[in-house]
């Protein structure tokens, strides 16, 4: 089912916010620039947490190395608009779960 | 010097695994464990347990197995057959509450076979979900369990508490081409990452194949070159080389 950028926005945030409570990170306004590392102090493990969480709440399998990494390397920092662009470009084309159990 | 713990998760999924387990860490390199009660293993989680007094944690499960409580009281966690999905991938949108439960259960079932954990950790490493992460630090704080932290935000979760045993957490060192040098290369390199200043855990899963694990699981030769690692004398002798101490 499509999504509507802001359903996904909403949907990011919502995540974003949990981990920010559980974890007793600087409360922060989330907007499009808030960064990822600088400002939350994510490491890259932590991004691809919230990215797991996404696909968790949509159900989705996205593509995320092709966010993450740069010419093999891990992106030095993301934003979280970057992020919502990348779950709806991204959408349509994912694959869709619950996947056939092995 | 720097300080390692290597704990094998899967103690009580077949047996040949848990036989494994038990000698890795009886004649070999690896200090902990941590048991599954999901798996219909508990005979020889007993059987193996014996020589390894407070060497065993919780493996909690979510993954790849069977609920203790029935399907209808953890219906976010269950599939059509009330059984746990195969991996972490197949989670969907998992009730908080219902975690806990399950896992409350899970922590008395070991209780009850007569073993305190040492610690928690999960299967599939699942508390990577803040959703789960939530029951997974409710159960360390009620039942004061250090528990297995995945990057630094949780880490320094479970500091603030006194609950934290490691400060960084090795999850990919796995598959067939492993050997003693590229172990203690990857260990050297999460060394130098906290700058040598942390204690540094690595998540391992040496075992021996057999029957079962050839009906449930894609990872098998693979456990047993681990062990054959694990068992090397050359790797602790490696280890004190490099100034590394296994606690």
């Amino acid at each position: 089912m499509t999504k509507t950028k802001t359903e996904i926005r909403e949907a990011i945030k919502e995540i974003l916010d949990e981990m920010i409570e559980m974890y007793d990170l600087p409360k922060t306004e989330i907007t499009d620039e808030l960064l990822l590392i600088e400002t939350l102090g994510f490491s890259s493990v932590d991004i691809m947490h919230l990215l797991a969480s996404v696909d968790m709440r949509f159900e989705r399998h996205l593509p995320y190395d092709k966010i993450m990494l740069k010419n093999g390397e891990y992106v030095s920092d993301l934003s979280f608009g970057e992020i919502v662009d990348f779950v709806f470009d991204n959408f349509d084309f994912a694959s869709s779960g619950p996947k056939q159990m092995s | 010097m720097n300080q390692l713990i290597i704990s094998a998760d899967d103690f009580g999924l077949t047996e040949g695994v848990t036989k494994g387990i038990s000698e890795s860490i009886l004649k070999g390199a690896v200090t902990r464990t941590s048991a599954m009660m999901c798996t219909n293993g508990s005979v020889w989680i007993k059987k193996y347990a014996k020589d390894l007094d407070g060497k065993i944690g919780l493996h909690l499960q979510l993954t790849d197995g069977i609920p203790l409580l029935p399907p209808g009281e953890v219906s976010s966690l269950v599939d059509s057959n009330g059984n746990f999905p195969k991996k972490y991938k197949h989670l969907s949108a998992v009730n908080t509450k219902e975690v806990e439960k399950e896992w409350e259960a899970q922590v008395k079932a070991l209780l009850d076979l007569g073993i305190k954990p040492s610690h928690i950790d999960t299967h599939h490493n699942v508390h990577r979900f803040p959703k789960v992460f939530k029951a997974y630090y409710t159960i360390a704080e009620k039942y004061n369990l250090s528990a297995r932290a995945l990057s630094p935000i949780m880490a320094k979760k479970f500091e603030s508490v006194g609950l934290l045993k490691s400060n960084y957490c090795l999850e990919a060192w796995y598959g067939e081409n492993i050997t003693c040098t590229s172990l203690i290369d990857y260990l050297l390199k999460a060394f130098q990452s906290i700058k040598n200043n942390g204690i540094v855990e690595l998540m391992c899963h040496p075992g021996y194949v057999d029957q079962n694990l050839e009906l449930r699981s894609h990872y098998l030769k693979a456990r047993e070159k681990e062990l054959a690692i694990f068992l090397d004398p050359e790797l602790k002798k490696l280890l004190t080389k490099h100034n590394i101490q296994l606690i």
